[in-house]
C-alpha cells in the first residue's frame, strides 16, 4: 500500500512539473473563428442615402447584369423586431421625409410590397419588403428587404474601405459597372 | 503495472486465443497505424484537440496557482457548444506532458489508449457475462479495419461505444442481483452514475441511453424486490439507484454550469439540437431565414445565428430555436419518415463510408484501402445480421440470457435514436459496433444452450418462473416498441 502510494505521488509530481514548467499549448479555437460571423458593415458603407429607422443585417450582396446589359446591385438585409408592414412603412417614411418620391407608388406583392424610388444623382432604387411567412410574432427576423441599386451606389470612396458586392469584379472586367 | 496486467495474463494463460486475438489486433493496429499518423485533423477533431490544449493550459494554470484564461477555456473547450468535453478531457495528458505535440502523436496516443479501453473491456466482459463474450468483443469490432482506423481519431463515438457496454454489463449485473434477491449498495450506485457520466463525456448522444438505463434499474428494483418482506431491500436498492442518479448528474453539473454560463442560457450537454434537426429535417433553404451562406451549413447556420445575435442582442441559441422552428415549418410527418430512413441507412449500411478521409492528403485507393473496405464490410454486414437477429429473437431459457437480451435490445434501441435527431453517416458505427460483437456471441450462445446443454431439472426448479415471465415481458414489449416504430415510419413514409 505504501508502496502504491509512494508510486501516485511520483507521477504526481512528475506531472506537476511537466505541467508547470511545461510550455502553454496553443489552442486555436478552430470552430469558434470558423463560425465567427463577418463583422457589422461600417455605416459608411451603407448604400442609400439615408438610414433606415430599425436595425439590420446584411445577408448577401451581388452585382448582376441585367437584360440589357447594364449592371445592377441587389442586397438582401434581414430587418429585425418587426412586422413586413411596420417595415414597409418606415422605409417609405425614411425614403419620402428627404424628398425621395416613390415613382408610381406602393405596388403590392403576393406577399409583401415593392416601390421605385428615384433619387437624384443616384438613379432608381427599387426596394421589395418581403415578409418571413409563417414566422411567429416574436421571432428576432420576421422580415426581409431587397434593394435593387444602380451601380452608384457603390462609390468610390467606398471601393476602397467596404467588402466588395460578390460578381462585381467579374461586372467591372465585362465594363458594365 | 504488473497489477494492471495480472488478470490479462491469467486470462491468456488460460484461454490462448485470447493472446492469439490481441496480438492479431495490435499487429493491424501497427499495420494500419502507419496509414493515420499523417492524416490530417477532419472535421469535430479540431474541436477535441483545441479543448484538450485549452484544458492543458488549465491544469497548468491550477499547479502553478495562476488565474485561469477563461475566454481560453470558453473559446476552446464549450467553443460552439457542439462537442461534450470528454474527448478533449481524455487528451489533456497529453497536452500536459508535449504541449506541442503533432498530429501524429496524438493519433499514436489515442491509438495505444483505445486498445488499453479495448482489452480493459475485454477483461471486464470475462468476468461478468464470461469469456465467449470477451472474446467475441475482440474479434469484433476488434479486428475489424475500419473500426481500427477509427481507433486513431479522436471522434468520441468508439470510446463511447465501448464505454456502453460496461455500462450495460453493470445494468445486467444489477438485474441479476434483482433477480437472485440481492440489493444493489451504494457503491454500486457510484459505479453507475461514474459510468453514466463518462458515456455523456465522450458522446452527447449517449443521453438516452442513461436515461433509459438508469429508469429501468429503478422500475427493476420496484418490481423484483416488491413485497413487505423484501422492503428493507427495496429501500437499499432503491437509494444506490438513486445515488446512481444523483452522482450522474454532479459529475454532469460542472459542465452544464460551465456551458450555460458561457452561453447565458441553460445547457445541459450541447446546444446542438435546434440546428441538428433544423438542417436533417427541414428546408434547406429556410435554415437561416433563406438560405445559409458556403458550402457547410453547420458553420453557416450557426455564423448566421451569431451575426442576428450580435446585431440584435438576442442570445445566440433563442435565434438557432427561431432557425429551427422556421426551417420545420410544413415538414410533413413523411418527409420526416423518410429521412429518418435515408438517415438510418447511412448510420447503418456505410461503415467504410469514411475511408477516403483515413488516407494521406492526395493520396488515391490502393489495394490496402480496397481490403479495408471489402473486409469491414463483410466483417460488419455479418456482425448486423447477428445484432438485428438478436434485436427481435426473445429468449424464455435463463434469467441471465434474458438479462443479455433486454440489455442488449435497450442499447442498441437507445442508439438508434441518433437517425431520429441527427444527421447521420458512416462516422458513427463505431458507436455501436461493440454492441454488434456482443450480440453475436449472444446468439451463438443461445443456441448452443438450447441445442447443447438444455437446462437441466434442478435449474429449471430453482429457475423462479414468475422472473421469467417477467423478463420474456420484457423482451416482448422492447420488440414490439421497435416494431411500431418500423411500421409508423413505414406507413408514414408512404
Amino acid at each position: 500500500m505504501r508502496l502504491r502510494k509512494g508510486r501516485s505521488l511520483v507521477v504526481g509530481l512528475v506531472f506537476a512539473l511537466l505541467a508547470g514548467c511545461g510550455v502553454r499549448a496553443e489552442p486555436q479555437a478552430t470552430f469558434r473563428s470558423v463560425t465567427s460571423p463577418a463583422p457589422a458593415r461600417p455605416d459608411a458603407c451603407w448604400p442609400l442615402p439615408v438610414k433606415f429607422d430599425f436595425a439590420t443585417r446584411v445577408r448577401s450582396d451581388t452585382f448582376y447584369e441585367t437584360r440589357s446589359g447594364g449592371a445592377r446591385r441587389r442586397i438582401l438585409i434581414d430587418a429585425f423586431e418587426r412586422n413586413s408592414d411596420r417595415i414597409s412603412k418606415l422605409i417609405h417614411e425614411s425614403m419620402t421625409g428627404p424628398g425621395f418620391p416613390a415613382s408610381a407608388g406602393v405596388e403590392a406583392l403576393k406577399a409583401g410590397s415593392r416601390v421605385r424610388y428615384r433619387i437624384p444623382d443616384f438613379g432608381v432604387a427599387v426596394i421589395v419588403v418581403h415578409p418571413l411567412v409563417g414566422a411567429p410574432r416574436d421571432f428576432v427576423v420576421r422580415s426581409q428587404v431587397e434593394l435593387n441599386l444602380p451601380p452608384s451606389s457603390f462609390t468610390t470612396a467606398q471601393l476602397q474601405t467596404c467588402p466588395t458586392p460578390d460578381g462585381y469584379k467579374a461586372a467591372r472586367k465585362a465594363g458594365s459597372a | 503495472m504488473i497489477e494492471w496486467i495480472r488478470p490479462f495474463a491469467g486470462l491468456v494463460r488460460r484461454n490462448p486465443a485470447f493472446l492469439i486475438v490481441v496480438a492479431l489486433h495490435i499487429l493491424l493496429k501497427i499495420l494500419l497505424g502507419a496509414r493515420m499518423l499523417d492524416v490530417p485533423l477532419s472535421g469535430d477533431e479540431f474541436a477535441y484537440v483545441d479543448g484538450a490544449k485549452a484544458l492543458s493550459n488549465a491544469v497548468r494554470d491550477l499547479i502553478s496557482l495562476s488565474p485561469f484564461d477563461g475566454a481560453e477555456i470558453r473559446d476552446n473547450v464549450v467553443g460552439n457548444g457542439w462537442f461534450m468535453p470528454g474527448m478533449s478531457i481524455v487528451l489533456t495528458p497529453l497536452y500536459l506532458a508535449v504541449p506541442e505535440a503533432s498530429t501524429a502523436t496524438m493519433r499514436l496516443f489515442v491509438g495505444v489508449l483505445t486498445t488499453g479501453i479495448l482489452v480493459v473491456v475485454a477483461l471486464v466482459l470475462h468476468r461478468t457475462l464470461g469469456r465467449g463474450y470477451a472474446l467475441g468483443i475482440l474479434v469484433f469490432p476488434g479486428l475489424v479495419p475500419m473500426w481500427i482506423l477509427f481507433s486513431f481519431t479522436v471522434w468520441g463515438d468508439l470510446v463511447a461505444g465501448l464505454l456502453v457496454v460496461v455500462l450495460m454489463v453493470a445494468v445486467i449485473g444489477a438485474g441479476q442481483r434483482f433477480v437472485e434477491g440481492q440489493t444493489l449498495r451504494w457503491r454500486h450506485g457510484v459505479g453507475l452514475g461514474v459510468l453514466c457520466s463518462a458515456c455523456l463525456y465522450v458522446r452527447s448522444g449517449m443521453l438516452p441511453l442513461i436515461l433509459g438505463m438508469i429508469s429501468l434499474l429503478g422500475v427493476a428494483v420496484l418490481y423484483f424486490l416488491r413485497g413487505p418482506t423484501r422492503q428493507a431491500e427495496r429501500v437499499r436498492s432503491l437509494a444506490a439507484v438513486i445515488v446512481a442518479a444523483v452522482t450522474f448528474a454532479s459529475l454532469l453539473l460542472p459542465w452544464s454550469v460551465i456551458a450555460s454560463m458561457a452561453y447565458d442560457r441553460p445547457v445541459v450537454t450541447t446546444t446542438t439540437l435546434p440546428l441538428s434537426l433544423a438542417i436533417t429535417f427541414g428546408e434547406e433553404d429556410r435554415v437561416c431565414f433563406g438560405p445559409c451562406d458556403g458550402r457547410n451549413v453547420w458553420v453557416g447556420s450557426l455564423r448566421y445565428a451569431r451575426g442576428v445575435s450580435d446585431t440584435t442582442g438576442v442570445n445566440e441559441l433563442v435565434v438557432q430555436e427561431q432557425m429551427s422552428e422556421y426551417a420545420l415549418t410544413g415538414v410533413t410527418p413523411s418527409h420526416y419518415a423518410s429521412t429518418v430512413f435515408g438517415n438510418l441507412g447511412r448510420y447503418l449500411l456505410e461503415p467504410a463510408s469514411f475511408e477516403p478521409r483515413f488516407r494521406s492528403p492526395d493520396a488515391h485507393s490502393d489495394a490496402a484501402s480496397v481490403w479495408i473496405v471489402e473486409s469491414t464490410q463483410i466483417a460488419y454486414m455479418a456482425a448486423l445480421i447477428f445484432g438485428t437477429l438478436t434485436l427481435v429473437v426473445v429468449s424464455t431459457s435463463r434469467p441471465k440470457w434474458q438479462l443479455i437480451s433486454i440489455g442488449i435490445k435497450l442499447s442498441v434501441a437507445a442508439l438508434l435514436v441518433q437517425p431520429f435527431v441527427h444527421p447521420a453517416h458512416g462516422r458513427y458505427w463505431p458507436g455501436f459496433a461493440p454492441l454488434l460483437g456482443i450480440a453475436a456471441v449472444y446468439l451463438a450462445g443461445l443456441l448452443s444452450d438450447r441445442l447443447r446443454w438444455p437446462p437441466s431439472a434442478s435449474e429449471l426448479q430453482r429457475s423462479d418462473t414468475s422472473v421469467s415471465r417477467t423478463l420474456t415481458f420484457a423482451q416482448v414489449a422492447i420488440v414490439a416498441g421497435l416494431f411500431l416504430v418500423l411500421v409508423a415510419l413505414l406507413v408514414l413514409s408512404h
